[in-house]
């Protein structure tokens, strides 16, 4: 299989045949991460054409740190295109209200089919969908976080902790579902 | 990260989805013909610097060509400098002075006596008895009684006329004519002595350019949030003597680093000078400022990096003391405040351009030693290495500004005088 390395080496010669591999290589877990922000299909597409023309045209300033950098690369580009996208087209409303201290079960992730948990996660509202999405799959500190999104820690803890919440919440409606069926 | 959330992100981080069918070829169709486009930013700044050296050339030859020629010019003509002389105007009939004849040719003394001086070409002022200087008109113009008065001219003398010329004792008055010019001269180094003494009376244009003298790098752990924190018992699982408790300190995260790099900025403006008397000069115009930082968090050795831009527009106001001069060289001090305010900010991450809340106003104070060499009466050139300090207007940015708040620069730039006020 063709590394990373060989592949940036090709599309930075200008081969567009290698541009294309890094689009087949890459469109469906590009697409998966996009629709976790953009739970809507048709606006994705939007966004995942913008992010691959992006990435293909950027990526003479991609540093590359060894296999698996290039992947990271794209995931961030769609991760931060997507944001873009929902706060142009989603309002974002962030609070400092503290969160309310439910205690309740958490229930097991493995038991929800994958699409259904993303399309658990595109239900929840924008702000707590972003910050979600980019604490577990981006791995950004709360701090960065905040950074990017203009908002202060404690907000960026307290709408993961309300995300989580609402995630584990319908998780556990949706268990209850199954197996009253 | 806990264990809900890291089956969370282990169930769907691989995850992938069919996009929609024939999005290639819209890909493909949006691409540039070529894969260079993604030099242009730098190639925009590149030639912006490139621009600004241009425009400070053009300036400087616009400025001095102009100076040049609005000056005026007093020349002292030359043999290599003809001009319109008597012998041009008439014809130049072999000199055999006499007595009745107005004009005289220099005495050069002993040296004309060789024989050999038939053979040199000596140089002659021609004297015009209508000549304001013979009237010792003293209130002719300087240009007038240069030019139109004084004439030399090269006439080849016979050896004969030569020696006659020597044992002349017809007054001569060359020393008069020396006299004349001389005084002349020394007019004109008054009269530029005065221009340069009341230059302080003039209001000044200065074109500039400012750099920081260095970068400011920094790199820090990333702290483990107090919440996060207080769900381990660290005490209890790790060794004692790296056990950082809430209370002793902050706990850092394993594998996770956050390097800044703020580059030093570049600014460069007009501003106009105002003198406030002999001494004291008051300043203001307008600064552009550009700061570019880079950010990296690094995380289990996969970085993350972004880059900041942000472009400011300033107004200075500062004032100069004038403390010596020396020759054509000024010295002085300068002091003063400047108030910028962000008209852009742009934030990109990993290639994609993001959009950023603007910085807050910025103020900050400076102070340095100037130096100025003056090219010409109404130009300069002019050096100012300072100190500013910025302070800190509560903005959530990481920038120069904020994280290097006190630091040097070097101000370089043309002085054009443009106004006199006499």
């Amino acid at each position: 299989m063709e590394t990373e390395r060989e592949l940036l080496e090709a599309i930075r010669e200008g081969d567009r045949a290698a541009m294309r591999r890094l689009y087949e290589r890459y469109k469906g877990y590009a697409m998966a991460i996009g629709l976790r922000y953009i739970p809507n299909s048709d606006e994705m597409r939007d966004v995942l054409q913008d992010s691959f023309v992006k990435i293909i045209t950027g990526i003479s300033r991609f540093d590359y740190r060894g296999e698996g950098s290039l992947k990271s690369w794209v995931s961030r580009i769609v991760a931060n295109r997507a944001i873009d996208y929902v706060k142009e087209h989603e309002r974002l409303h962030f609070t400092e209200e503290m969160p309310d201290d439910v205690i309740a079960p958490e229930p097991d992730v493995g038991e929800v089919p994958p699409d259904v948990l993303d399309g658990m996660i595109g239900l929840l509202p924008a702000n707590y969908r972003v910050v979600l999405n980019l604490f577990v799959f981006e791995q950004l500190s709360h701090r960065e976080i905040s950074q990017q999104l203009g908002i202060s820690e404690q907000n960026s803890a307290m709408l993961f902790y309300r995300a989580k919440k609402m995630l584990q919440k319908m998780m556990t409606e949706y268990k209850n579902k199954q197996q009253r069926i | 990260m806990d264990k809900w959330t890291q089956q969370l992100h282990d169930k769907l981080a691989e995850r992938e989805v069919a996009p929609p069918d024939n999005l290639w070829a819209d890909i493909e169709a949006a691409l540039p013909t070529t894969s260079e486009a993604n030099q242009k930013p730098r190639a925009t700044f590149v030639s912006l610097r490139r621009w600004l050296v241009a425009a400070s050339v053009a300036l400087l030859i616009a400025g001095g060509g102009y100076l040049y020629w609005q000056t005026p010019t007093t020349e002292v003509p030359t043999s290599s400098n003809p001009q319109p002389t008597l012998s041009q105007a008439e014809p130049v009939e072999p000199i055999a002075p006499t007595e009745s004849q107005p004009h005289r040719e220099e005495n050069h003394g002993d040296w004309l006596n060789d024989s050999s001086a038939a053979e040199i070409r000596v140089p002659v002022p021609v004297i015009r008895p209508s000549s304001p200087l013979m009237a010792q008109n003293s209130e002719a113009p300087v240009k007038d009684s240069l030019n139109e008065v004084i004439e030399p001219t090269s006439t080849e003398l016979p050896a004969s006329s030569v020696s006659e010329l020597a044992d002349n004792n017809t007054p001569i008055q060359q020393p008069s004519i020396e006299r004349e010019i001389n005084e002349t001269i020394h007019q004109m180094e008054k009269e530029i002595a005065l221009l340069s003494s009341t230059s302080h009376k003039d209001i000044s244009v200065n074109l500039y350019a400012s750099n920081g003298l260095s970068d400011m790098q920094r790199a820090n752990g990333v702290r483990m949030a107090d919440e996060l924190a207080a769900r381990y018992d660290f005490e209890k699982y790790l060794p004692h003597s790296t056990v950082r408790s809430r209370g002793a300190g902050p706990i850092y995260l394993y594998g996770y680093e956050e390097r800044q790099k703020h580059h030093q900025p570049i600014a460069f403006g007009l501003s106009v000078s105002y003198p406030l008397s002999t001494k004291w000069l008051l300043s203001t115009g307008v600064t552009y400022t550009r700061l570019h930082s880079d950010f990296a968090s690094i995380i289990n050795g996969t970085s993350i990096s972004q880059e900041q831009t942000l472009h400011y527009l300033g107004i200075p106001l500062n004032v100069q003391y004038r403390l010596f001069h020396l020759g054509g060289l000024n010295v002085y001090l300068s002091g003063g405040a400047e108030a910028d305010y962000n008209i852009k900010a742009r934030l990109e991450s990993m290639g994609v351009t993001q959009h950023i809340d603007r910085d807050r106003w910025q103020f900050s104070i400076q102070g340095g030693v100037g130096l100025q060499y003056d090219i010409l009466p109404q130009l300069g050139f002019y050096a100012e290495p300072g100190v500013k300090y910025y302070f800190d207007n509560g903005s959530r940015l990481h920038n120069f500004f904020k994280d290097k708040p006190t630091s040097f620069n070097l101000q370089v730039g043309l002085r054009l005088n443009i106004i006199n006020n006499e």
